[in-house]
């Protein structure tokens, strides 16, 4: 079997409360989100404010727990009441944006690093936990000497791959990385984009790579997956996803991409930009929720909400445009 | 590109901070231009010293850095506070980073942009209020008249940036400095700020100082752009120039290292190893050697000085000591 | 040493206010423990000296109207305030602390709950919610700890529910439930250490709070029955002999006073130490 993950109808709606007596309002964070995610590959979900990406990484881990929908790991049921909580955290992990805010600051790196080990059983004693540290460090990129001093003495890369290795010696299968570089100096965002790479083959790791940055997810990603308002709205392989976008909002935003190249920036067409604002999660529009910025909006459009259809094999957007060819 | 005469320049600036056992090198003797009618991009990572250059233009600093900035004439760094106050606002403007602490959560809008107003020019209230109106309509913002009244809270974060475009246009100002306008915006609002701010320029005029640690967002805005290293300026050069040609290291390193839409999925990213220099302890000579692949015995103990290589293509580096003639 | 990596004590002594704090309060206390070195007299021992004398060589604080050397119940009644107070506050800090814990970590109606009661214990004025208490359970040496307790359970709930809600809006909380840790792990080995610095010193505020609400309870009645020698008491009987034995009030108020200061001195202290943490690291 070749999915690791598969995701079907997966929503998350929060409640916000709004006062005492008032009802509280729904936020539709994740609406009806279907995709698989094979083994050994990266899948990318790239989107902006409101669209849901980081929350259908939580949710596919449980970190948030899900309001309706099925995942299914490995063929098995991980919603079910019987699901054995513990190994998937062991064998699922995530990466978050802010490394210096993910490490308690009164834990020494040792001790951030060995509390997961003894707590899943890695390591048969204090040593053996020692050794799978060391190499785990080495594999970051980073020395022994580090294990005695604390979050606060080190930089945000070197954060970053502390929090990598914190999930290494877990030996995971599979890690969501949540804007995992996002909050990184340039010039350390392609080292740990090199590290996240290196390691996918020495650990033999899936990995779903959020972030808001489609030429890094073009880079890393198998699969990208284009969120909108908590729906996704396009699914392609890479290669074809750049090709050959058909949603309006994907088109949209690659083509407000910056590149490093002046006449390039100076060639693309001005008036381009989408107009408007990104609506509010609380209240989506009715029909397609990209409806109220869309450059080829009809009617149909403010009504219905478009259906998923498959364009081309592994290629599926979900647009009354497409739908009618 | 409009008049090349230099409106703004900035003389050997070097700002230091005194922590309680530390000092802070956050600045240490830059020189730059900004010409009239140019977008002068300043690139930089953190500790680049890029947005204390900024406010120590606009005189935000607790202290009153070393060197001379040059405004027309006049030596903003030796102005008395009075006189700084006539020119913030009304001859150079800012425009800050986050939108959402930049605006007082307690008051409304449109309040807080007529205050620049208030304060600088004699008008009427009613002549305030219009002028308001008539700005925020400028920077996009619908139904001016209710949206005044609202508080900063009501907005989305691409329109609180609008409104602190506007509140920094108010008193038409001949400089605008953009501390990073659109870092944490989304990317396709992004956009419509960039143009927001491009058409503004042109319209009005303006010279303007845009930064960022975003050399791609640079591409399409700039004139010209100085990149920053170390509280230093490594490289300065006319747009075109510096992406299809950079000659320092450091740009070098952080061009290529940046993934585009053509970069090859199969090989690994270029990267310059290293972290980024620690202002509190550079090193003796060029902040960038520890990094540089390309470094010489002489970069670990002196500075290069930034000279120019080429037709208006300054760089501070050893590499090109040979080639570039003495000057200045 | 001037780098961080000084010991807490070390960093505590340097505080000036820490130092004056750890010195008047280690005085009172050695004085307390040691008080049968320091006087030959039993504080309950009547007649020992002519009644209601002033400071004289054999009774450096005079006697009282039952002729008890008030040195001596001075000394012992220290022992009486401190244990009460920091008895009770050992008793408000175990249950507060939980409770804000579990109510700040899980939220929801648990919090709601959990509050509420906080609030209802808080909204009454301190002495006359432990004159209630005090009016249901009975009087007794054990009833005003238990109610001075109950008085302050609020105060420790509140504080420590405000840092774990602090804390947990800090990612490590997230990142340590992705990892695995149990919710007691994560409430008491990772969320504990941190919110400890602020807990210190409200400990410090509260024994002293504590002992003056003794000595209140005393003066009322409501504390230790006489004939111990309870400050509060003291100053009770003491103020109706101001005009013929003023020393006979005013020495349990000094020493009250001293170790009140003391402590809010040891408090300052503490909290010198914990905000250089903050800003300097460790």
């Amino acid at each position: 079997m070749n999915n690791l993950f598969e995701i079907r109808d997966l929503s998350v709606l929060f409640q916000i409360k709004n006062g005492f007596l008032k009802r509280p309002q729904s936020l539709r964070a994740v609406h009806n989100v279907s995709f698989d995610i094979k083994r050994k590959s990266v899948v990318g979900l790239v989107g902006e404010s409101g669209s849901g990406k980081t929350t259908t990484g939580k949710a596919i881990l449980r970190l948030i727990e899900p309001t309706k929908g099925r995942l299914l790991l490995n063929g098995k049921d991980i919603m079910h009441k019987d699901y054995d909580i513990k190994k998937l955290r062991k064998e699922n992990q995530i990466i978050f944006q802010d490394p210096l805010s993910s490490l308690n600051p009164q834990k020494t790196i040792l001790q951030s690093l060995e509390t997961p080990m003894i707590i899943h059983g890695v390591g048969s004693d204090g040593q053996q936990r020692r050794e799978v540290i060391q190499e785990t460090l080495e594999s970051v990129g980073l020395r022994g000497e580090i294990l005695n001093r604390y979050p606060h003495e080190f930089s945000g890369g070197q954060l970053q791959r502390i929090c990598i290795a914190r999930t290494l010696v877990l030996k995971p299968s599979f890690i969501v990385c949540d804007e995992a570089i996002a909050s990184l100096d340039v010039s350390i965002q392609s080292q740990i984009i090199n590290l996240f790479k290196k390691l996918q083959d020495g650990y033999n790791l899936t990995y779903l790579f959020i972030s808001h940055n489609i030429a890094v997810l073009k880079y890393l990603c198998d699969e990208i997956g284009v969120m909108y308002l908590g729906e996704i709205v396009e699914f392609a392989p890479t290669e074809r996803l750049f090709a050959n976008a058909q949603h309006p909002y994907t088109k949209a935003l690659l083509s407000v991409i910056p590149e490093p190249n002046p006449a390039g920036e100076r060639a693309k067409e001005t008036g381009q930009e989408l107009k408007g604002e990104i609506p509010s999660p609380i209240n989506p529009p009715p029909g397609c929720a990209f409806s109220t910025r869309c450059p080829y909006v009809f009617d149909r459009c403010k009504v219905e909400a478009p259906q998923t259809t498959t364009y081309d094999q592994q290629h599926r957007v979900a647009c009354h445009l497409i739908a009618q060819d | 590109m409009g008049n090349s005469a230099a409106i703004l320049r900035v003389c050997n600036l070097t700002v230091q901070f005194q922590m309680a056992k530390d000092t802070v090198h956050a600045v240490n003797g830059i020189d730059f231009e900004l010409n009239n009618g140019e977008t002068l991009g300043i690139v930089g990572e953190s500790g680049s010293g890029k947005s204390v250059t900024i406010k120590s233009i606009m005189r935000l600093l607790p202290t009153i850095p070393a060197g001379a900035i040059f405004y027309n004439d006049e030596d903003l760094l030796k102005l008395s506070e009075d006189r700084m106050r006539d020119i913030r606002g009304k001859e150079i403007s800012m425009i800050f980073q986050n939108p959402m602490t930049a605006f007082n959560p307690v008051l409304p809008i449109g309040k807080q942009i007529a205050e620049s107003i208030e304060f600088h020019e004699d008008v009427t209230a009613q002549e305030r209020r219009f002028r308001v109106f008539e700005l925020l309509s400028e920077v996009g913002i619908s139904n001016p008249e209710y949206r005044a009244l609202q508080y900063p809270h009501e907005f989305s974060g691409g329109m609180l940036q609008r409104a602190m475009i506007a509140s920094s246009l108010i008193c038409s100002p001949k400089i605008v400095l953009a501390d990073e306008p659109t870092t944490g915006l989304d990317v396709t609002i992004q956009a419509q700020i960039i143009r927001l701010i491009k058409q503004i320029k042109e319209t009005r005029q303006m010279s303007l100082i845009w930064i960022t640690h975003d050399l791609s967002l640079l591409a399409g805005l700039a004139d010209r752009i100085a990149v920053m290293y170390g509280g230093r300026i490594v490289e300065q050069a006319n747009v075109d120039a510096l992406y299809e040609r950079p000659l320092h290291p450091y740009t070098q390193g952080i061009l290529a290292s940046i993934p585009t839409l053509s970069t090859d999925r199969s090989s690994l990213l270029f990267s310059i190893p290293g972290l980024p220099p620690n202002p509190m302890a550079l090193p003796q000579g060029c902040a960038f050697c520890e990094r540089c692949k390309e470094a010489m015995p002489i970069c670990g103990d002196r500075v290069p000085a930034l000279k120019e290589s080429k037709n208006n293509h300054l760089v501070a580096c050893w590499k090109y000591e040979s080639e570039c003639g003495g000057n200045e | 040493m001037a780098d961080g990596t000084d010991g807490f004590a070390v960093k505590l002594w340097r505080s000036r206010s820490g130092r004056a704090g750890i010195i008047l309060c280690s005085l009172i206390v050695l004085a307390a423990f040691c008080a049968p070195l320091i006087t030959l007299y039993n504080p309950l021992e009547m007649g020992v000296g002519t009644r209601l004398s002033g400071p004289s060589g054999q009774h450096p604080m005079g006697t009282d109207e039952y002729g008890r050397d008030i040195m001596t119940r001075i000394l012992y009644g220290a022992r009486i305030s401190i244990v009460a107070g920091v008895g009770a506050v050992l008793i408000a800090s175990f249950v507060g602390v939980n409770t804000g814990m579990v109510a700040g970590y899980f939220g929801g109606a648990l919090d709601s709950v959990l509050m509420r009661i906080m609030d209802a214990i808080i909204s009454f004025p301190a002495t006359l919610m432990a004159i209630v208490v005090i009016a249901i359970i009975g009087t007794n040496s054990l009833s005003s700890i238990l109610a001075i307790a109950i008085v302050n359970i609020p105060t420790f709930a509140r504080l420590t529910r405000a840092n774990v809600l602090s804390e947990i809006s800090k990612g490590y909380v997230e990142a340590n439930r992705a990892l695995g840790f149990s919710h007691t792990r994560i409430m008491y080995q990772e969320i504990l250490p941190n919110v400890l610095s602020t807990l210190f010193v409200q400990i410090t505020v509260s024994i002293a709070n504590a002992i003056m609400l003794e000595s209140a309870l005393s003066f009322l009645g409501l504390g230790n029955p006489p004939p111990a020698p309870s400050w509060g008491s003291m100053l009770s009987t003491g103020k109706d002999y101001m005009l013929y034995a003023p020393t006979y009030a005013i020495f349990p108020g000094l020493s009250l006073t001293v170790l009140i200061v003391g402590l809010y001195l040891l408090g300052d202290g503490l909290r010198d130490v914990f905000d250089s943490r903050q800003s300097g690291g460790r």
